[in-house]
């Protein structure tokens, strides 16, 4: 290795204090042969075996926290990916509700029963006096007329039966009447008008 | 690659062993133990280092700055300067005097210490001291040549006084 910087330069005090300090001769050092010896020719250190065994615990063990780091990262990664996606998609659904309501009410603002939803618009849009003062008032109507099939339908009176069939209809199974009639609305009507008139005629019975 | 040769390593100690233990002796009581800690570690080497030399003062010097931590654990009356005529061989013919010398470098800072023993007595290359500082190889050269003018006005101080005290003698007073 060549020396770029050399004592020449130095002045001769320097160069004498040097070589003056260079006649100290430091004291030899007391040394363990044995062991040195011992160590040179042992097959291997303990850290050289450590350092060439393949599957040491040290390596196996960061590889190991390695992969597991970037499996939770990559796990975290997805995660986060999927909930903002899901957010913006619920975002955008909310935004297309909320324009669609807008559209709607600016395409019926003289319905007053659909602009006005507040408190006070509801009294003005549910008046029950309306609804009492109907002369049409029914059931149906009641329940909003929602479902056509729920409405009752208008029961005649059926004429007079002979006193044999009305024996026969007063023992027969209600119960098991509904049962086989159920399959026809007709003969479940007849069967409600065969029960009416019994009722209307124990009445008197009754009283 | 191959291990150190035992002559090659006989050869190292003879030449390399007095002015390492004269560095280690900067940090720790116990300089023989720090190099036989490096000397055990250099013959354990496959392949050896490039520079032997450098390596080796680079590993005494960690082994002893380890082994300073160690003692500074221990209690403080054990003295490490007690050894202070174990430095140097006695009657060298120097014309410095070795427990003068020794006070010297004692009062010389860390890093030029370091520099003055490894190019003076290890016979280091500024380049190599650089590799065992871990300083500049210009800033070495730098630090070398200020602790040698410190020692310089040491040593002329001390001559001065010697020549007055010699005068003042000759004189009668």
């Amino acid at each position: 290795m060549n020396e770029p910087i050399k004592d020449s330069n130095s002045p001769d005090i320097d160069k004498n204090i040097s070589d003056a300090l260079r006649n100290l001769k430091p004291r030899a050092p007391q040394l363990d042969w044995a062991a040195i010896h011992a160590a040179q020719h042992s097959d291997g250190s303990d850290t050289a075996v450590m350092a060439n065994r393949p599957l040491s615990l040290l390596p196996v063990a960061r590889s190991t926290v390695t992969w597991l780091s970037g499996i939770a990262l990559g796990a975290a990664i997805t995660f986060c990916s999927m909930q903002w996606f899901v957010l913006n998609d619920l975002r955008n659904r909310i935004q297309a509700l909320e324009q669609s309501l807008a559209d709607s009410s600016q395409g019926s603002a003289s319905d007053h029963s659909v602009v006005d939803q507040t408190v006070s618009g509801y009294d003005n849009f549910f008046d029950p006096t309306d609804v009492l003062d109907s002369s049409n008032l029914t059931p149906a109507l009641y329940r909003g007329g929602r479902d056509n099939r729920m409405r009752p339908k208008s029961i005649d009176i059926p004429p007079e039966f002979s006193e044999k069939e009305n024996a026969r209809e007063l023992h027969r199974p209600l119960k098991k009447n509904l049962e086989v009639e159920s399959d026809s609305d007709m003969v479940f009507e007849d069967s409600v008008k065969n029960q009416w008139r019994l009722l209307k005629e124990m009445e008197p019975k009754i009283d | 690659m191959a291990r150190i040769a035992e002559p090659e390593l006989k050869r190292l100690v003879e030449e390399l062993g007095p002015s390492l233990v004269l560095f280690a002796r900067q940090w720790c009581s116990y300089p023989d133990d720090a190099l036989q800690e490096a000397l055990i570690e250099l013959v354990q080497k496959d392949p050896i280092p490039c520079s032997p030399k450098a390596w080796l003062f680079r590993v005494v010097r960690n082994k002893a700055m380890n082994q300073s931590r160690s003692e500074r654990r221990r209690a403080k009356h054990e003295s490490v300067i007690a050894e202070s005529d174990r430095w140097f061989e006695p009657d060298t013919g120097s014309r410095i005097d070795a427990a003068q010398a020794i006070v010297w470098l004692e009062q010389l800072p860390d890093i030029q210490r370091q520099i003055v023993t490894a190019r003076i007595w290890g016979e280091l290359t500024f380049e190599q001291i650089a590799e065992v500082v871990d300083r500049p190889t210009a800033t070495v050269f730098r630090f070398y040549r200020e602790a040698i003018e410190t020692l310089r006005k040491r040593v002329n101080w001390c001559n001065e006084n010697a020549t007055v005290m010699n005068r003042n003698q000759g004189k009668g007073l």
